[in-house]
């Protein structure tokens, strides 16, 4: 019988990747499966148990039974095995809860990272409660945005942290199939593979995050 | 105290802790393999004795063999998170510390801390320690407000208070030695590193990182996360915004293949101040 071992190899398949690994359901449905195995071992053995020391009271009269006594609980030397069969529920429990909660924290960090934009080949690693769950949260922070009154209402959640030192900036593009994007100064603008461009800061910073186009210092332009 | 959902402190708790049962366990003899294979053997011999007076149980558990006890006294190897409710109702005992927190481990950490590797001993070496030496205070504690209320013998009750102050003395043995080598030229020789760390032309780390714990090694990622950023800094000052972390870490594993973004069903290309305004990036088509 494993004790807790399911439960270790989804946090050891989370630790071995950089990012996120792809969401591995066979691996939570073991764990859920070895916590059932366990919780029936559990029954199997406190019916066990209560048989017996019901048998020692018939058969004794009103003495004790095998060390435990009338409605002490099961006797000593059952405790340890049906300790360890509950601390193995905890255990898996545990494991699948910090490895959700761990997935979980990791999206939260990616919608702020790329304004809510889930790039498709982070996609292919998540399951579907959990592209729901950035869409949902996503959502979330934008009804709030929407909904924020006085001086708040004018603050750009998304935007970069740190004060510009420039509105317009150099960008190069670098992922293709981007299309064209239309921007309060400069109009309407191709964003083609390989083009430099001059682009106000605000347009512009979600292809930053999203990796989709690179800012360029002023030495390395033309 | 350790988060719940930390996963280093839950992968730290498999360590494992040699442990002597003080009386027989019932069904648990496929814990020590020799006494499992004993049992087998002689339920082999004998006719089977029912239990469970004719239940499924017997049918579906092997566990639920009668014979199947774990003797007092077995030297049995078990994961601190499966000890820990057995140390504080007493049902075993802790004859030694695993063998890379004794006093000849403790010694070398005390003449070379630096140079130790300490990944090879345990991955989770300074936090498996501190669960340890948590582990055992929390024993001793346990057994002393307990003592009065055990009706064993004299002599039983010195030996057992012997033992349990041993067991204090270790754990607060082990305690300083982690904390010794954690927090002293190890830590210094670390953050050393992570100013090179970036120059990978000047100075090869990995043999560096080889022997770090978990714990250290989180340290090193974050200083070298912090010189990285002051360089950053130095050369661009603000105005350079960073690609997210998680799209390149995640283009690494998810095969290379560029897909366009997929915008957000809502509000993220709003602007602020005065209206909304609509980025709109069309796809090629």
């Amino acid at each position: 019988m494993n004790y807790g071992s399911r439960g270790r190899e989804l946090l050891l398949d989370l630790k071995r990747s950089d990012w996120l690994p792809a969401y591995n359901e066979e691996g939570v449905r073991s764990t859920l499966q070895e916590i059932n195995s366990h919780t029936e071992e559990l029954t199997v053995l406190v019916r066990a148990s209560s048989n017996r020391r019901n048998n020692a009271d018939d058969g004794a009269g009103s003495g004790g039974g095998d060390g435990g006594g009338a409605g002490a609980g099961p006797a000593i030397e059952n405790r340890p095995s049906l300790i360890l069969h509950d601390a193995s529920i905890r255990r898996n429990k545990r494991c699948l809860l910090a490895y959700h909660a761990y997935r979980i924290d990791k999206l939260r960090i990616l919608r702020w990272e790329t304004s809510g934009n889930l790039p498709s080949t982070l996609k292919n690693l998540l399951s579907e409660s959990e592209i729901d769950f950035f869409h949902e949260y996503d959502k979330l922070i934008s009804r709030y945005q929407l909904s924020s009154s006085g001086p708040m209402s004018n603050l750009d959640l998304n935007a970069d942290q740190y004060p510009p030192e420039e509105n317009l900036i150099q960008v190069r593009v670098v992922q293709s199939g981007l299309g064209s994007i239309e921007t309060e100064m400069c109009g309407t603008v191709q964003l083609e593979m390989g083009s430099m461009h001059y682009l106000p800061r605000q347009d512009i910073e979600h292809l930053i995050r999203g990796g989709s186009v690179v800012q360029l210092s002023g030495e390395e332009s033309f | 105290m350790p988060n719940y959902y930390d996963i280093d402190t839950i992968l730290a708790e498999e360590e494992l802790l040699t442990v002597k049962p003080k009386f027989a366990f019932a069904y648990l003899s496929h814990l020590d393999p020799d006494t499992h294979h004993r049992n087998s053997m002689m339920s082999r011999k004998r006719p089977r004795a029912d239990e469970t007076n004719g239940d499924k149980g017997s049918s579906r558990s092997s566990s639920a063999n009668h014979n199947h006890r774990l003797p007092e006294g077995t030297k049995i190897k078990m994961p601190l998170w499966a000890v820990d409710r057995w140390a504080m109702l007493n049902f075993v005992k802790i004859p030694v510390l695993p063998k890379h927190y004794r006093q000849k481990m403790k010694e070398r950490l005390e003449a070379d801390a630096v140079h130790m590797n300490l990944s090879a001993k345990s991955d989770h070496y300074f936090l498996a320690g501190i669960l340890i030496t948590n582990l055992l205070l929390r024993t001793v504690h346990v057994h002393k407000r307990n003592a009065s209320s055990r009706s064993s013998s004299r002599a039983a009750a010195d030996a057992e208070a012997v033992a349990m102050e041993q067991l204090a003395y270790d754990a607060r043995s082990l305690q300083q030695s982690l904390l010794t080598a954690m927090m002293g030229d190890r830590l210094c020789r670390n953050f050393d590193w992570t100013l090179s760390a970036l120059d990978a032309m000047e100075d090869d780390v990995s043999d560096w990182i080889g022997r770090l714990s978990v714990l250290e090694r989180h340290m090193f990622e974050r200083g070298v996360e912090a010189s990285g950023a002051v360089k950053t800094w130095r050369e661009y000052g603000c105005s350079r915004m960073g690609v997210s972390l998680a799209v390149v870490k995640g283009r690494s594993m998810g095969g290379g293949k560029r897909g366009s973004v997929t915008p957000s069903s809502s509000g993220s290309g709003v602007l602020g101040g005065g209206g909304e305004k609509q980025r709109v990036v069309t796809p090629n088509l």
